[in-house]
Parts: structure tokens; sequence; C-alpha cells
């Protein structure tokens, strides 16, 4: 677990991904613009932070090995469902792979290669509890 | 069109290294970083729209390392 600059305007985000480099570039992005940003580099270390943070925003890749996304999705269902509002899904799996995401259950969905504005943008109204739906 | 490309390596701390340049022909930007993304073997992370007439910003990874990719016209 690494954590970057303490909170200041909004909130801490936990970063899910299994590539080492691109939970740095998402450090380094969301930590920008203001959010205290914990990782994870897979399911099972991300559900265990989870349960010990207050988490305002999850962004959370699918593709992961061990516990990948979509069985923490499940998990967290199941055990904390108020938790799949905080949930960013993304993903640069192709639609068929996701085809059985229903993106309802979560606060969004964003492919990569994503736009630099639209995920500091979702992940600031995800953090003020707006909804995208 | 001519474009040039500067690439830099992103570490969670700062921008490393210098930059490196190269020049492409293409139709557009959009076009000219898609060729770099693809003479580079790597992959495009990110984008920001730019406003009309400046540079595009993108990270592009390749193996362990995310690139801060600058785009304008050469």
């Amino acid at each position: 677990m690494s954590r970057s600059d303490p909170p200041t305007s909004h909130s801490s985000v936990l970063v899910v991904d299994d590539d080492q480099a691109l939970r740095g570039l998402f450090t380094t992005l969301l930590g920008k613009n203001g959010f205290a940003v914990d990782t994870a580099s897979d399911g099972r270390a991300a559900f265990d932070q989870i349960h010990r943070h207050n988490y305002s925003v999850i962004l959370l890749d699918l593709m992961m090995p061990d516990v990948n996304g979509f069985e923490l999705l499940d998990r967290l269902e199941r055990d904390s469902p108020a938790l799949m509002e905080k949930v960013i899904v993304m993903t640069g799996a192709s639609q068929r792979a996701i085809q059985n995401l229903d993106t309802s259950r979560v606060w969004g969905l964003i492919r990569k290669p994503f736009d630099i504005e639209n995920l500091v943008s979702s992940t600031v109204a995800c953090a003020q509890g707006k909804r995208s739906h | 069109m001519q474009f040039t490309i500067e690439s830099r390596e992103l570490t969670p701390e700062t921008v490393k290294s210098e930059p490196r340049s190269t020049v492409i022909e293409a139709a557009d930007r959009d076009a000219a970083l898609d060729e770099f993304v693809r003479r580079s073997a790597s992959q495009l992370v990110s984008f920001a729209t730019p406003a009309r007439g400046r540079e595009s910003i993108a990270t592009v990874k390749k193996n362990d390392s995310v690139y801060l990719v600058r785009v304008y016209e050469a």
C-alpha cells in the first residue's frame, strides 16, 4: 500500500490495478487534483484496505490476477453494498469481456485509454456523491 | 503535415530525464499520436483534449514505464 499527499480539498481514493506503472500514473494525476491516493495491486489487498479506510472513491481495474475486479465487485455487493456507489470501473477490456458487467451496480465505467479530464471530473463527482446514471 | 512528438518518462514523483523528440508526418495530431504509438510499440493510456491550436497531451505505457507525450505542429 502507498499513500500520496494528505487529503486537501477532496477525499481519499483507492486505486486498484495490477499494473504498477498505471498505479503510479493514477497517483500522480489524482494527487495533483487534491486527492489522497492509496493503491492496491489486486482485489484481495483492496478488500482489506476498503475495510480499514473510508474511501470516497474506488477506481477498479477488472482484469487482475488472484482476486480480480469482478470478484471484488461480487464481494462488495454481498458484504458492503453501499460501497458499490463509490466504485468507478476502469477497463481496457473488450465489450465482449465486460458484457456481463451491470454498470448500474457501480458509479460508472471509464474505458482505457481514458480522457484525463473525464477521469478527474468523474472522480470528483463520485467523491461528492453525485450520481452518474 | 509534420508533428513533433516529445516524450519523457513519468514517475510518481516527477517527470524524469530529458525529452526525446521525433517528427512524424500525419494528417492531424491524433494520427501522429497513433503513428508514434505504433512505431514505439507502446500502448496509449490516457489523453487530454486540447483547446484549438494547443498541443495534445497523452500518456503511453511501454514495458513497466509510463511516458508523458506532447504532440504539436513541427
